[in-house]
């Protein structure tokens, strides 16, 4: 798009300039319009008195709108005003309201005499912001619903299941729900085993400690007599999990280094951090604006940061044009492996890394260092050979190592994006750990500083440990371990389905051993049934996980006989469910919310939407239909709950839980700086990789479960011994060798532009964390869906997904900014509509997953073959062979201008839907009468 | 009691926040006599504008938070028939919506376009400054007196106060087309002024040329506007350049023979791209 026609500030001049030659006239002599009595009216006393009689009856209650979905996970806490049992307003919680202002110790770090603090209220984000138009959405589930065609009196192969996605549905009551829920378990039960009942229920959703959490029925179905428990997958930070962790051996979910202490080290001692974080949308889901005030906190000392992204991201474009030294680099996504590889060949044929560090503290680093200069299969990885790969220049490539290399340089990362959820994403996050130990990770200024780590999963800010809340609400919202013996990575469920028996490597589960990696599963387990049921309270599988289009064609499969959905929105795998069971938001509901900042108690806003309740309740309902309340519930009440949260925490030595009651929410006390000090040198307090970096002889890595050496392991250990290991074919050194390696493609995967492939589909796909959603959550809130990088309104009135693209690419295929275009490869297709842009390179295409899905039409399988909602997860690529890897990003598309108009010719059926003008596809899109 | 805006664009990182409040605040709720509600979709009082600038890679995104600019001279008000706009004694321009009778002259009138009109209504509509909330109207509990965008901005781009407490914010900022003539009392930071951006390199050794001195040099003057020193990727910004002006870019470097490109026109921002330099013998 060109600058002018971004400009509408001139344009408002040029239609200005067009208006009556007088008023132009009256401008250009700047008359001074007298401010006489006749313009100046104020509201008299007598209306102001009675508005603000009015304003008394507005009451304030306080919630967490993040959608993070794991208790204290989520940041930045709202105020909802109410009125007459409607929200007038959502806003920021001012901290002062209850407390006063000298009372609130909040975070304060001082670096030299500048003194980095929090606002003295709460920054939600956009997401968090918009929520009134999420409560009242037309797309709200309001009542329990069955598909129109389904009955489940009908024998299972008379169950139109080919009709999921297609038929639509009727309401029905909560009681004949509730029968029929009943009535098909018990058979499902007697006729396979309940372990054939395939459960979703974990991860994402909105946010609270009881009520709308995930995870319930894994506490229900072992009381009822098991189930198959799809295990979730460490979704968003995928090569971290098979790649990183292989290195230093950290046994944590996130497979990085524990964050303790280390923003402090970067802010008070990194030179130059360089990073592909979307500080500006990646956390915005869950912890609202923080990570944007800690960019300010950068930006305030002058550091320098170094973005390197395909696309110019949305915190490079905030950020980088103000620090001082700022850069963008664009790299071709998922090619980072082949970058850190030149910049390892700078380094060691410069020597400028940390020799020392790497004799002491590192094992195979000659092995690597042959493998970099290509003295293991004939190819150096010089910068010119990183060049073509990486598309960015080879001097580029050079002045970046050697400015990493005379600086002290952190790697800040956030999840998501090509590099960490894209094919074979286990190597560039190994590499990417191995040029951090070749640089001496853990000496001052130089560390790995994760932005969503630091709050959720330890405290990087100055906190006193027994402080720290690791609350996450009822303990059933942690389903993370193994709750069943027979189980599936999410990524595989749909092979589950399908086309059963499959083997893979690994539970993928967050809390897994890294040694669990090379044990193999096989699903289904001898003399466990396969799938027959589906229960799934994370309706988004189609439309967030890979091989998205595979979800569909196992909804639709007439193995699963009966689906049961749960939601408070009626969007993507919802629609292919039997079931669908309406659920609150956290607004129409009591509930508390523990985080770092802000622990609070928030009575519910207004009552719930129609007949919707909260999951817990749900689950309550059906618990007791099966007479086994008392065990599910622990016979605690909710307000028993909230106390026992509060309590389980050393904050009951602050206050008692029914002055927190009263006060609605309570500040977390932070230390002074000077504080912080004394405390740090008492307990001589480090970041881990610091006190690993001082250690002499560099033993003891990745503390209780170490790497097989101690050390950081340039080649490792583990993979050398799993090597042969292998599946379908496939062995483990093929996808994972012992050294890191540049993969370009191989069984698995074809994604890359120099693919024999890319002739047919010549344009990589990009996908990151969503900026206007938290993956699908509020694809339906008008206030977003108007921003011009959110939706573009196609010239049928629908408003499409964009998908950027280079001014050059556009022109070859004649497309235009605004045009709607086909986004296909061989595995389906999907409408968006053109965002031309700089801000992707030639050859690269970007558009976020979790559009919601509107299916045009079903190809023979029951895949969707064409989807109007702009879902390019549809198009994402299956799972390795030797780790079931989430492959969301960095996959070959082409790109096609087309005729809406001729579409809606071809396919009449698809665009019969009642659509929302603005937005779109809804509840009265689906349900009848 | 003269309240201003004072925005600073280089705070502003694209959220929307501000847009968004501005709709949470108004639509669906009916603040009369201060504003009747907004439409759900489609006005923005508060409206982000985004300029996407430069080229790849020296692309830059600036984002404008456009408002009513609250004029003291406001053309509005000069040509509202039924005299329904109205200043207030704090400065906010209101467009009363029981006098208002639609006729949709003020809308043509406003030259920065932040008025709109209603149609279900038949009123025009735009930016109260939360007039109603600075009344101590229908504020929440514990809630300040501010508008929400304002307080809505997680990153204090947008500042909202009395004239006399922001003089120093305003010293170094400006208005929004000072031709106009309509005395805003939106005052901006860091308003987009064009650059000139590029890098210099060494096709020879394949190297990026540190240390080379750009200059942009006022050809009308002769007076150098702007000059950077390339950093260890070559690259150069000169920024805070004038619009539609005619530039000559020189780069010097002690052991390259010079580079002059001559005519550099800043009607809009430009990327030189990647320049080569060649040794001196």
């Amino acid at each position: 798009m060109s600058y002018e026609m971004k400009n509408t500030l001139m344009i408002s001049r040029r239609d200005f300039l067009k208006t009556s030659g007088i008023l132009s006239a009256t401008f250009a002599a700047s008359i001074q319009i007298p401010l006489s009595e006749s313009l100046l009216r104020e509201v008299s006393k007598e209306e102001a008195e009675m508005l603000k009689a009015e304003a008394e009856q507005i009451k304030t209650t306080i919630k967490s709108l993040q959608l993070g979905g794991f208790g204290d996970y989520d940041l930045e806490p709202c105020a909802i005003d109410v009125k007459n049992g409607r929200i007038i307003r959502i806003r920021p919680l001012h901290w002062d309201w209850k407390y006063k202002p000298e009372e609130i110790k909040k975070v304060t770090l001082k670096v030299g005499d500048i003194t980095l603090t929090h606002p003295l209220k709460s920054v939600p984000s956009y997401l968090a912001l918009s929520h009134k138009r999420r409560v009242y959405n037309p797309n709200r589930v309001r009542y329990p619903l069955k598909r129109v065609d389904f009955d489940h009196r009908a024998s299972p192969d008379k169950r139109n299941t080919q009709n999921r996605g297609v038929s639509g549905f009727v309401r029905i009551s909560w009681k004949e729900a509730l029968d029929i829920i009943e009535s098909e378990i018990k058979r499902i039960k007697d006729t396979y085993g309940l372990y054939s009942c395939l459960v979703f229920s974990d991860g994402h959703g909105q946010n609270g400690n009881l009520h709308v959490i995930h995870g319930y029925a894994h506490s229900l179905f072992p009381l009822l007599g098991g189930c198959t428990h799809a295990i979730r997958n460490p979704d968003s930070w995928e090569g971290w999990y098979y790649g990183t962790r292989l290195v230093w051996g950290f046994p944590g979910p996130s497979g990085l280094p524990d964050q303790d202490l280390v923003l402090e080290d970067v802010l008070n001692n990194a030179e130059l951090i360089i990073t592909n974080a979307d500080t500006e949308t990646t956390t915005c889901g869950f912890q609202g604006h923080f990570a944007t005030i800690m960019m300010f906190w950068f930006r305030e000392i002058s550091k320098r940061i170094i973005w390197i992204t395909p696309e110019l991201n949305y915190a490079g474009a905030a950020h980088y044009f103000w620090v001082k030294g700022g850069k963008w680099i664009p790299i071709i996504p998922n090619t980072d492996a082949a970058l850190y590889l030149a910049i390892a060949y700078v380094w060691i044929t410069e020597g400028t890394y940390d020799k020392k560090f790497i004799e002491t503290h590192t094992v195979g680093f000659e092995d690597f260092k042959k493998y970099v200069l290509g003295e293991e299969d004939g190819v150096p990885k010089t910068p010119k050979w990183a060049e073509p790969i990486t598309g960015i220049p080879s001097r580029i490539i050079k002045a970046l190592a050697r400015l990493w290399a005379s600086k002290r340089t952190t790697y800040m990362n956030n999840f998501g994006g090509p590099k960490i959820r894209g094919p074979y994403a286990s190597e560039p996050a190994r590499l990417e750990a191995c040029l951090l130990a070749m640089q001496g990770i853990g000496r001052p200024g130089v560390q790995e500083l994760n932005h969503v780590g630091m709050i959720g999963w330890g405290s990087t800010l100055p906190q006193l440990p027994e402080r720290a809340l690791f609350i996450l609400g009822h303990p059933s919202s942690i389903p993370v371990g193994l709750v069943e013996p027979q189980h599936v990575p999410k990524t595989l469920t749909w092979a589950a389905i399908l086309n059963p028996p499959i083997s893979w490597y690994g539970t993928t589960a967050f809390g897994a051993e890294i040694d669990d990696q090379a044990v193999k599963y096989q699903f289904p387990m001898p003399g466990y049934p396969e799938i027959h049921m589906v229960w799934n309270e994370n309706t988004c599988l189609s439309a967030c996980w890979n091989p998205g289009n595979k979800f569909i064609e196992a909804w639709k499969s007439p193995k699963v006989e009966f689906y049961v959905g749960l939601g408070h929105v009626l969007e993507n795998d919802l629609l292919f469910c039997d079931i669908v069971l309406p659920c609150v938001t956290p607004l129409e509901v009591t509930d508390t919310g523990f985080e770092n900042f802000i622990v609070f108690y928030g009575e519910k806003a207004i009552e719930p939407i129609g007949e919707s309740k909260s999951n817990y309740e749900i689950y309550c309902m059906l618990a007791e239909r099966f007479g086994i309340l008392d065990k599910f519930t622990g016979g605690k009440t909710f307000e028993e709950w909230f106390r026992s949260f509060w309590e389980g925490t050393t904050l009951r030595e602050f206050m008692s839980w029914d002055e927190v009651r009263t006060k609605k929410y309570f500040v977390m006390p932070f230390p002074t700086p000077e504080e912080w000090e004394k405390v740090k040198r008492e307990r001589g307090l480090k970041p881990f990789m610091t006190k690993y970096y001082e250690l002499p002889e560099g033993k003891g890595m990745g503390g209780v479960h170490p790497t097989p050496t101690g050390k950081i392991e340039f080649k490792s250990v583990r993979l050398e011994k799993w090597a042969d290991l292998e599946n379908y074919g496939v062995k483990f050194k093929e996808e994972r060798p012992p050294i890191p390696h540049w993969i370009p493609y191989g069984k698995a995967y074809e994604e890359r532009l120099f693919h024999p492939r890319a002739k047919k589909y010549p344009l990589i796909l990009q996908s990151n964390h969503v900026r206007w959603r938290h993956h699908v959550q509020c694809d339906d809130v008008t206030w977003l869906r108007e921003i011009p990088t959110c939706k573009i309104r196609g010239p049928d009135g629908y408003l499409y997904e964009p998908l950027w693209i280079n001014p050059i690419d556009a022109a070859k295929r004649g497309i235009k900014h605004g045009d709607i275009v086909r986004v296909y490869n061989d595995r389906g297709a999907v409408l968006c509509a053109a965002y031309v842009t700089e801000r992707v390179n030639p050859g690269h295409v970007y558009a976020d997953h979790g559009s919601r899905i509107d299916p045009i039409a079903y190809d023979e399988k029951g895949g969707v073959l064409l989807d109007r909602g702009g879902s390019t997860n549809l198009l994402a690529p299956s799972v390795p062979y030797t780790y079931p890897l989430m492959c969301v990003s960095a996959y070959l598309v082409e790109v096609e201008k087309v005729d809406i108009f001729e579409i809606m010719k071809k396919y009449p059926d698809g665009f019969k839907k009642r659509l929302h003008p603005d937005v779109g596809l809804c509840y009265d899109s689906w349900v009848k009468g | 009691m003269a309240k201003v805006f004072v925005i600073d664009l280089s705070r502003c990182v694209g959220c929307y926040d501000c847009q968004i409040g501005c709709k949470d605040e108004h639509v669906e709720n009916d603040w009369s006599p201060y504003a009747k509600p907004q439409p759900d979709t489609g006005q923005f009082w508060m409206k982000i504008v985004e300029m996407e600038r430069g080229s790849r890679p020296k692309v830059v995104i600036t984002y404008i938070p456009l408002l009513c600019q609250h004029c003291d001279n406001a053309p509005c008000m000069l040509v509202c028939a039924p005299k329904a706009i109205y200043k207030r004694a704090d400065g906010l321009v209101i467009i009363d919506p029981a006098t208002c009778n639609g006729c949709r002259v003020c809308i043509d009138a406003c030259p920065y376009g932040v008025i709109y009109f209603n149609t279900e209504l038949k009123i025009a509509q735009k930016c109260t400054g939360c007039a109603h909330m600075l009344d101590g109207v229908s504020l929440g509990e514990g809630q300040p007196k501010m508008p929400r965008c304002v307080d809505n901005c997680p990153a204090d781009a947008i500042k909202f106060g009395e004239y006399e407490e922001l003089k120093d914010l305003i010293a170094k900022a400006e208005i929004l087309h000072p031709e106009y003539g309509t005395k805003p009392r939106v005052y901006y930071i860091n308003l987009p002024k064009p650059f000139v951006a590029g890098d210099v390199y060494d096709p020879e050794n394949d190297e990026c040329i540190q240390g080379a001195t750009v200059n942009a040099v006022d050809i009308s003057t002769g007076i150098v506007s702007a000059t950077d020193t390339t950093d260890e990727f070559g690259d150069f910004w000169l920024k805070n350049l004038e619009w539609n002006k005619m530039y000559r870019v020189t780069i010097e470097h002690p052991k390259y023979h010079p580079k002059i490109i001559g005519v550099v026109a800043t009607n809009k921002d430009v990327h030189l791209g990647s320049i080569p330099l060649y040794k001196k013998p």
